[in-house]
């Protein structure tokens, strides 16, 4: 049951959640909005993946960087355009910006169903079914090459957040908004940035998808995307870290569920996971490493 | 103070009134366009799950005979959008075709009024949501006073979307329904061109006991199925099951898995199937998760001597996602272009001056379901739903382009016909059938390279 085969299929198949889902967490731990024009974005990342492709025959791994930089700015502009009117214009700016985003969503399945129709496409390079062999261990290329993308991408976000200036001000307007106001920041155009940045990575994850699954207006939404939201609320909401961990727990449950559960109860399993764990941990898998942190802090203070 | 109270007052006396409003409108907005449909209403839709059928409403007539109709309104609520769109569009296309045909000669011939009406097709998107089908189909009799529907595409819409039409007594023929849980609730007025599902799995099962005596499978064949979780993918399991207990010693099943309809990830399914190292692969899913499925079972380098996914596989769109990947594929044929009876000859003919997309299996039923349906209105003689029904009914005709040739129906109203097996061939995948021996045009290959 647990072949080194499977667990390597875990890690690729948790990079893959990690894509998906930290675009979600970048955008609610800085604004405290919840995309719901993600999985728009996904969708449309993975038609652009896909024209690239047919069209100029440029391959999704070298597509990926100039689909992300177009979806940043897309991203800058949708928070500039909708998000931050909304937020001025109104008290209930959350719930608001939600019903919104929610329309920029359906907006760009339609967009979608008019440029290519319902039918699947699909990105078959010359390694798409190609697999490699290490003793028993087979790892399929395009699973390789999307844990790739994602890991350099995850350590590319990680690395702006904490060892960068705008990353040093994404973090403050993160933790105190009117803090960081004060402290002279441009909150507006950080959040207009982490916007850019969410939207970028869910561009990414729409090229990355396109590797793997057939492209039709509904590509990463359904069990996919809930699948993410599922990884965000379990790592704890603003946490890439706890994304991380969220994304190889749900993983390793979508991969050896089979062998552990009845057949009805697999599906279910993730969603069983998150009310346990929200029952235990309600902030989160993160909030139980700032736990760890705030005692380690205390008993070197006592 | 007191002004501003009176002026809250005043505020949410004007938001009462325009939510009063808004629901009013909703409320006139369902009512139904005439008299005689009024107790079909959205909120009367029922519950799914329960195995009786519901009692109808009072009887539907169409309208008053003094004057012929202009047209004569069909509906068809299918999926446009969504994930089952991609299929839906044959189904619409084929609707489309069977009425341009008719609308070419002038329309059906109703006795009632001594001369031919043209037929007018309406369509509304179903969002490949089972709520949307039901909503579509309350205003297709309600507002629209559709005589007949051609009925949709997909299990789980069907669940829900034949309860509706049902209630409302309007008769309606698909291609795109072939769960027998649609069809065992004592249903009148629902009618199918699709053989039923344990068929799928049972033509591929019988071709395997006739592989296995020819020695091109061992005794017993191992077998690892894994199937939907749905009504349609317990028909399939329950399919092979008949044949594995009416062929014992033949088979051995050594792995029976459930999956999600949309799951995206299968590498743990696939190594579970691949730990008891099955002969043949049998699957039941819906066409995107058979893509994604075969591409990990290529990617998982899983060796079979055959594997089937029931009706999928021998699609263009099947070649076009997978490539190369299709070739060997088994498909339980209810129908293909390649199938030599006349009939389907003609269709394919007529097809291809008519749609952009490759005849399938889905644009065949749903042509044939169509055409049933205006050929029931015309034999009917009446603009009249329950008359519409019994002509559905008694419909047995010879020589149609469906598997056997004979389109009828069985007390359950759905088509019993024999089905063929298919194998895709290299160098273009092209879907041949391969099975039954009296109609097979190449010998299969298995166990496949």
């Amino acid at each position: 049951m647990f072949s080194m085969n499977l667990l390597v299929n875990m890690i690729l198949l948790a990079g893959l959640y990690v894509i998906q889902a930290s675009g979600i967490a970048v955008i609610y731990g800085i604004m405290r909005v919840i995309n719901l024009a993600h999985a728009g974005a996904i969708m449309l990342g993975a038609y652009a993946s896909y024209w690239l492709f047919t069209i100029f025959g440029i391959d999704p791994l070298l597509s990926a960087a100039p689909i992300m930089l177009l979806f940043f700015f897309v991203g800058v502009l949708i928070e500039k355009m909708i998000i931050s009117p909304v937020f001025r214009s109104r008290s209930d700016g959350i719930s608001a910006s939600l019903l919104a985003l929610f329309g920029v969503w359906l907006v760009m399945q339609s967009i979608a169903q008019e440029l290519w129709s319902a039918t699947e496409r699909t990105v078959l390079t010359g390694y798409t079914f190609d697999s490699i062999s290490i003793g028993t261990v087979i790892i399929p290329m395009t699973r390789l090459a999307a844990f790739g993308v994602g890991f350099v991408a995850f350590i590319g976000l990680i690395i702006l957040l904490q060892y960068t200036h705008l990353g040093r001000m994404i973090r403050a307007v993160a933790q105190d908004r009117e803090g960081a106001l004060l402290a002279g920041i441009d909150v507006k155009l950080i959040s207009a940035i982490a916007f850019g940045i969410g939207f970028a990575l869910a561009g990414l994850a729409g090229v990355v998808l396109s590797l793997l699954f057939p492209v039709s207006p509904t590509v990463g939404s359904g069990a996919l995307l809930v699948r993410s939201f599922v990884i965000v609320i379990l790592g704890g909401m603003e946490s890439i870290p706890g994304v991380a961990i969220g994304a190889l727990i749900l993983a390793a449950l979508d991969t050896f569920g089979i062998f552990l559960f009845p057949p009805g109860v697999v599906g279910a399993a993730p969603f069983l996971l998150l009310l346990v764990i929200l029952l235990i941990l309600p902030n989160g898998i993160s909030s139980l490493f700032r736990r760890v942190k705030l005692r380690e802090i205390q008993r070197v203070r006592s | 103070m007191k002004r501003k109270l009176l002026y809250k007052k005043s505020k949410y006396g004007f938001v009462l009134l325009l939510v009063i409003a808004i629901l009013a409108a909703g409320c006139a907005q369902a009512s139904p366009a005439t008299p005689s449909v009024e107790e079909v209403s959205p909120t009367d839709a029922p519950e799914t799950s329960g195995e009786e059928a519901p009692e109808p409403t009072e009887a539907v007539e169409a309208p008053p005979s003094s004057a012929a109709p202009e047209t004569i309104k069909i509906g068809l609520s299918i999926p446009q959008t969504g994930i089952e769109a991609t299929i839906g569009q044959h189904y619409e296309q084929a609707a489309r075709l069977a009425v341009q045909e008719v609308n070419d000669q002038g329309g059906l011939y109703i006795e009632e009024y001594d001369q031919r009406i043209p037929v007018e097709l309406i369509v509304y998107d179903d969002q490949s949501d089972p709520d949307v089908s039901v909503r579509n189909t309350e205003r297709l009799v309600n507002e629209d006073n559709v005589i007949a529907m051609v009925c949709g595409y997909k299990t789980v819409i069907g669940m829900q979307q034949s309860t509706a039409i049902e209630r409302s007594r309007v008769p309606c023929v698909t291609g795109g329904w072939a769960a027998t849980e649609i069809f065992n609730r004592g249903y009148k007025y629902i009618f199918s061109t699709a053989a039923a599902v344990p068929s799928w799995s049972g033509s591929v099962m019988s071709f395997f006991v006739d592989m296995i005596d020819a020695g091109n499978l061992p005794k017993p064949t191992k077998v690892a199925m894994a199937v939907e979780g749905s009504a349609h993918g317990e028909d399939f399991r329950a399919g092979a099951q008949r044949k594995i207990e009416e062929f014992p010693g033949y088979f051995e099943l050594v792995a029976d898995e459930t999956f999600e309809p949309e799951q995206s990830d299968f590498s743990g399914l696939l190594a579970k199937v691949a730990s008891v190292n099955p002969d043949v692969f049998i699957v039941d899913s819906g066409f995107a998760t058979f893509v994604t499925m075969h591409r990990q079972v290529i990617e998982q380098r899983l060796e079979l001597k055959a594997i089937s996914y029931g009706a999928r596989g021998g699609e263009s769109e099947a070649r076009e996602a997978l490539g190369e990947g299709t070739n060997y594929l088994l498909t339980s044929g209810l129908w293909s272009p390649s199938l030599p009876n006349e009939a389907s000859q003609e269709f394919v003919a007529k097809w291809s001056e008519f749609s952009d997309l490759d005849p399938q299996l889905y644009s065949a039923l749903g042509y044939e379901a169509g055409r049933v349906l205006l050929g029931s209105i015309e034999k009917a003689g009446v603009l009249d739903r329950d008359a519409i029904r019994d002509a559905i009914a008694s419909w047995d005709e010879d020589s149609t382009l469906v598997p056997g040739g004979r389109t009828f129906f069985t007390e359950t109203g759905i088509i019993d016909n024999p089905l063929m097996v298919m194998q895709n061939m290299p160098p273009d995948g092209a879907p041949i059938i391969v099975w039954p021996p009296s109609d097979k045009q190449a010998d299969p290959v298995i166990p496949m390279p």
